[in-house]
């Protein structure tokens, strides 16, 4: 199980990014969350919307082997076993492992669905 | 060969079932519709007929499903 | 404080002086935030008589306590000021990022007073905060400055902007963001333009902090589930405002060549079915918001983007001025949004010209040689262009239709469509009582978002004049600005149904402060007599007559259409003043009694 989306249908309100801090951390954070709402403005005027396909690159790429799947097959980030490193950060294809000052650790989605309820224009969903 | 009335919100009440099919509706416009149906044309603030927004003058064909958008929390009552 | 940024940003660009205050506890118990606080603010802090141009004027930019949350539609910013288009209290809303990011940085509020000596730009990335020169940017466009900003600092941070028309001086110039979204009303643009600041640009990464954490969760959840099962959503998503053209010119409602008329025979040229097929490109929403009514349009014709038209522009820039080309309106909207120019006040403007032409009270030679006519997007661009730069006839029109009547004469104030000097919003009302007292008593002048109440003239009898049309303005004028004041969108009660029932339990669990929707209605009505008492201390002889409907309401029927021969007698306007004061608790010129201002203990002010 992996998130999509259709970037076309997104407008940019940004609740899923507040519905995943909450799911990650309970705060209120969209640069705590683990998808990425990119605008393109004023030209061409879209949104670009970024989420983890759960492609496995950063669990290959990590040193220590801090990157594990959990019981959906979902990779997440082991914060005891992460050096800080960032080479997962780097490895990302979709550029979707965040991080932030109060964290050490990076973090990334981990195919909760939290962000699926609460976008009014259906733009994710998991397959 | 009939038309479909789809009143949402507020609107629903006003017909039996949440929809009502009019067997006699084609040829007629929305508005005629609307008074047939007793619902205060004005207040509906959209009309959709197959997902299209028109006007009230819009003459009805046979198969069309005309949707009913009201204002609902802009001190109507 | 749970739920809130938990500072007041103080900044004085005539000295520089940069400072954080803790918010008070008492201001957030007592006014909320966003609108609440501004008006409290301005009240207490700008001296009496303060000139709306003058340094001694201050801007205040607020977020409520929903803004940025988990809320559906917190998205809404208050911006606060003396207005130098009315002389009395302006707060202007603009939706967008704009709140949300202000909280993340732990702002609530921008207090911005003094005057810089060059153009100066303010920069807020979490606790840094610095005044950087804004020269290479003074003297570009709105849209034109935003993407720069964005370019520099980077495609985070929030962008709040003016563009030419703020600068200058005009007196309806706008604070633009987030490519599209203005506060549009009353000049809170040129007050920025005279305080030499060109923008205002935050970055925030904290989190807000919720009294109660899962409860919270949960009644979000169920206001976006409720959001999502609404069964007009599509319609609302598809359209949003622009849905309602078509409805307003078959109720003779649509302002048509400067409120002549309540229908324009092309309006199907501007319906949002038109819109939606021939320029929208992408669904635009502010923060939090489910069902988002921006619609961001390519108009092929012009090669520019532009968001919008919504339904507000379509009125005043489409029926008002007579342009009958959904790409041409779409156009005129970017011209305004580049120059900084609020779309409402400027179809006024440009309407207003128009029909003076029409009448010979100006000529070519005030126009620079322009032949003015209705119907012309030339026209209406270049007169927008003449106002923006306060060139030619711009210099008048400029300071809004009250000061350009005054000035031409003749006649022209009969069909100046204002009232307390705001130019009317796009609702044509001499046959919608209780929306034509709405604009009458609007607490910023003649502006439909305080009470739109021409749904319940349509329930109750267009002609009736009634107290229950008071009783029902009194009531939107208490549930609606308390959006403001919360930070974010009426939108979802007015178009989705959402139940007001949702908003005291998410206030509450946020703050932790028990909290009744009686209780912040309590408030809402307190923060509308304080801008009362605001208008009453800063406009000489203020009263009664400053809620006066535009005389064109009770001279003249209208013109065409479903409503044509329709006028409200000056008696009439009059009756619904008394009935609205008497339910207000305010005497016979409109003032707030002493025993109403105990009990909403305003009694000190």
């Amino acid at each position: 199980m992996h998130l999509h989306a259709e970037s076309a249908r997104c407008s940019g309100c940004r609740a899923c990014q507040l519905a995943c801090s909450l799911h990650l951390f309970g705060e209120n954070n969209p640069k705590k969350s683990a998808l990425a709402i990119v605008p393109h403005f004023p030209d061409p005027g879209t949104f670009e919307v970024r989420v983890c396909t759960q492609c496995g690159a950063c669990a290959d790429a990590c040193p220590t082997g801090a990157i594990l799947q959990n019981e959906h097959g979902a990779y997440y980030i082991n914060a005891g076993e992460c050096t800080g490193c960032l080479t997962c950060v780097e490895a990302c294809p979709e550029q979707v492992i965040f991080t932030h000052a109060d964290r050490e650790a990076p973090f990334m989605c981990d195919a909760c669905g939290d962000c699926i309820a609460v976008c009014g224009m259906d733009v994710l969903s998991l397959r | 060969m009939s038309v479909t009335i789809v009143p949402v919100g507020l609107l629903q009440p006003l017909v039996p079932r949440g929809s009502t099919v009019l067997r006699d509706a084609a040829g007629k416009t929305v508005a005629e519709v609307l008074a047939e149906l007793q619902i205060d044309s004005d207040l509906v603030a959209m009309v959709l007929v197959n997902g299209r927004q028109t006007p009230k003058d819009t003459v009805l064909s046979d198969g069309d499903t005309v949707k009913l958008i009201p204002f609902v929390g802009g001190g109507r009552r | 404080m749970y739920g809130y940024g938990g500072s007041i940003l103080r900044v004085n660009l005539t000295s520089g002086e940069i400072r954080r205050e803790p918010l008070p506890q008492d201001l957030a118990r007592d006014y909320l935030g966003a609108r609440g606080f501004g008006a409290y603010l301005l009240y207490r802090e700008v001296p009496p008589g303060a000139a709306p141009r003058g340094p001694e004027n201050r801007l205040y930019i607020s977020a409520g306590p929903l803004s940025g949350l988990l809320v559906a539609g917190a998205g809404k910013c208050d911006i606060t000021t003396k207005s130098p288009l009315t002389g009395g209290y302006a707060g202007a809303s603009v939706g967008g990022l704009l709140s949300a990011e202000l909280k993340y940085a732990g702002i609530d509020v921008i207090a911005i007073e003094g005057r810089a000596p060059r153009p100066t730009y303010l920069y807020i990335d979490d606790d840094r905060v610095e005044l950087r020169d804004a020269t290479a940017y003074w003297g570009k466009g709105s849209l034109t400055t935003e993407k720069a900003l964005k370019e520099a600092l980077g495609e985070s941070f929030q962008i709040a902007t003016i563009g030419p028309a703020g600068e200058s001086g005009v007196a309806y110039a706008c604070i633009s963001h987030d490519f599209g979204r203005q506060a549009g009303r009353g000049g809170v643009g040129a007050v920025m333009g005279a305080k030499n600041l060109k923008a205002v640009a935050v970055r925030g990464t904290r989190s807000i902090p919720v009294a109660q954490l899962e409860r919270y969760r949960e009644l979000a959840r169920a206001m976006y589930a409720a959001c999502k099962a609404a069964p007009g959503l599509e319609a609302w998503q598809k359209y949003g405002t622009a849905g309602v053209t078509t409805w307003a010119n078959e109720i003779g409602a649509f302002p048509t060549r400067n409120f002549r008329s309540g229908f324009f025979e092309d309006h199907s040229n501007l319906s949002g079915e038109t819109m939606r097929s021939t320029i929208v490109v992408t669904d635009k929403a502010c923060f939090g918001c489910p069902s988002p009514c921006g619609k961001y349009s390519f108009v092929r014709k012009y090669g520019v983007r532009v968001e919008g038209p919504e339904y507000e522009t379509t009125a005043l820039i489409g029926g008002n001025c007579a342009l009958s080309d959904i790409e041409d309106v779409a156009y005129a909207n970017h011209v305004c949004d580049e120059l900084g120019l609020d779309t409402i006040s400027a179809g006024n403007a440009v309407a207003f010209a128009i029909e003076c032409y029409e009448h010979g009270i100006i000529s070519k030679a005030d126009t620079g040689g322009l032949e003015l006519r209705f119907g012309d997007v030339d026209v209406v661009c270049a007169l927008l262009r003449q106002i923006a730069a306060r060139e030619g006839l711009g210099a008048v029109l400029g300071l809004g239709v009250r000061h350009a009547a005054a000035t031409f004469g003749r006649g022209s104030e009969a069909f100046a469509m204002q009232v307390k000097g705001m130019e009317m919003s796009g609702y044509e009302s001499r046959h919608a009582p209780s929306m034509l007292l709405s604009y009458m008593t609007c607490d910023v002048g003649a502006h439909h978002n305080r009470s739109w109440a021409i749904t319940y003239d349509i329930t109750r009898g267009r002609d009736a004049v009634t107290p229950d049309k008071a009783a029902k303005v009194i009531e939107l004028q208490h549930i609606r600005p308390l959006f403001d004041c919360l930070g974010a969108c009426r939108l979802q009660w007015v178009e989705l149904g959402l139940d007001l029932g949702h908003y005291a339990p998410i206030v509450e669990a946020i703050t932790g402060l028990p909290r009744t929707w009686d209780d912040l209605l309590t408030i809402s009505e307190r923060v509308w007599n304080l801008t009362r008492l605001y208008w009453f201390r800063e406009v000489p002889g203020f009263g009664r007559a400053w809620d006066a409907p535009p005389p064109r309401t009770y001279l003249e029927p209208v013109e065409t259409g479903p409503t044509a021969g329709k006028r409200i007698s000056r008696e009439d306007a009059e009756r619904l003043l008394d009935m609205y004061y008497e339910q207000r608790g305010w005497d016979h010129d409109g003032r707030p009694t002493p025993a109403k201002l105990a009990q909403l203990g305003l009694a000190a002010l």
